[in-house]
């Protein structure tokens, strides 16, 4: 086909004839972007919520446990799970050995995770985007309600690329703070050993 | 006469039979006696009783109601001493402040009347008079021994309280001190109190 062949023919077709038709498109136009914008507004609006609730507190979320077996002392409050334990509620995530969870008016007040030839291990989502907060020791002390871990033995903690070893960790949730200690009357290995990576300019604004 | 070959090979055959008779005479056990037994006197498995819509009423040595066992029939069995039981519903009162309600499709009671076996869609629910709140375990199989204030069973097993439900296979259930061991599989699932 010869695109020549075409020009005339567009040529010929009067521009009155195409006016009133353009006007209309224009005339609809901005009556349908307006049902868009208004639907999608709908849409965002009805989704709003949802969205929000789609990203609870790890908290609120349930928690799910899997081991091989368990002694159940609901008299105590006192839950033990043995044999490959993992613990997960939201984005936390606990493994161990042996895992004790300690509830109160059926509310959980401390989960305590011990590993005895393998560490046992606690990560984390943190907010805002900032990674896994991941974190290692022999007995793993995580008090609920304070928002607290206490890394004991052998005690490891990785957050944003940083890097914490000590004898016992100790690590706010809520405030991201870390306190380490290292071994007494031990130099070398029983210091503790941090390694903070460089920031850039646009990690250190958020 | 001459002894033809055929002659010796007959004698040689009858010494060796002599020989294996000797040995056989000489090794057998005198004090091995095979005496008739006696025998063994006919199971009677027919029942001696027959209960429809009955209910046994159990109390300990202290005279304390122990429990209340209901069934649409029960079939007692002299032989062994066992009374089978239909749609048992059984009121455990060992810790009055936590009684238990245990229904099932069937069951037995053993030799005794102490402990009981209940199968079939066997359903336990444990009642904290002071706030209400109720642990149920659900089940296949389940063995009841109530001097120890003790169920097991080696078969799946869920339990389910106000907050959570844990399924495992196998269980020790120490229902008067509240403690219940899982044997194995351990899956729990704990829902959050909600602010």
């Amino acid at each position: 086909m010869n695109l020549n062949s075409l020009e005339p023919k567009q040529k010929l077709e009067p521009k009155q004839k195409l006016e009133p038709k353009k006007k209309l498109e224009r005339k609809k136009k901005p009556a349908r972007n307006a049902k868009i914008a208004i639907r999608s507004i709908l849409g965002i609006l009805l989704l709003l919520p949802t969205l929000t609730m789609a990203l609870p507190s790890d908290r609120e979320m349930p928690i799910e446990i899997e081991s091989d077996s368990a002694d159940i002392d609901n008299k105590k409050g006192v839950s033990v799970y043995r044999g490959d334990v993992v613990m997960t509620q939201g984005s936390t995530r606990i493994t161990g050995d042996v895992v004790t969870v300690y509830t109160k008016d059926q509310e959980v007040q401390k989960v305590v995770a011990e590993g005895v030839n393998k560490r046992a291990y606690y990560e984390e989502e943190q907010p805002d985007a900032q990674g896994i907060l991941q974190a290692w020791g022999h007995t793993i002390d995580y008090k609920v309600l304070d928002e607290k871990i206490h890394l004991i033995r052998q005690a490891q903690l990785i957050q944003k690329g940083d890097s914490f070893k000590g004898e016992r960790i100790d690590y706010d949730l809520k405030q991201q703070k870390v306190n380490a200690k290292g071994l007494e009357n031990r130099k070398g290995e029983g210091r503790v050993q941090m390694v903070i990576q460089p920031r850039t300019e646009q990690q250190e604004k958020n | 006469m001459p002894i033809t070959s055929s002659y010796k090979s007959y004698l040689l055959v009858a010494c060796v039979l002599m020989t294996m008779v000797g040995i056989g005479y000489w090794s057998y056990d005198g004090t091995l006696h095979v005496t008739k037994q006696n025998r063994q006197p006919e199971i009677q498995e027919n029942a001696d009783y027959y209960l429809v819509d009955a209910t046994i009423t159990q109390f300990n040595e202290t005279g304390t109601l122990e429990y209340e066992l209901t069934s649409n029939a029960i079939t007692h069995y002299p032989h062994n001493d066992t009374t089978l039981l239909k749609t048992p519903h059984l009121r455990n009162y060992s810790d009055p402040q936590k009684p238990i309600v245990t229904d099932a499709l069937n069951g037995k009671l053993l030799p005794g009347d102490q402990d009981i076996e209940l199968w079939d869609d066997v359903v336990m629910i444990q009642t904290d008079t002071s706030n209400g709140s109720q642990v149920r375990m659900d089940t296949d199989f389940i063995t009841i021994y109530s001097e120890q204030s003790l169920a097991v069973t080696d078969r799946p097993v869920l339990i389910t309280n106000d907050t959570g439900r844990t399924r495992a296979i196998g269980m020790e259930a120490f229902y008067k001190d509240s403690l219940i061991k899982l044997k194995s599989r351990v899956r729990g699932f704990h829902e959050p109190k909600q602010p």
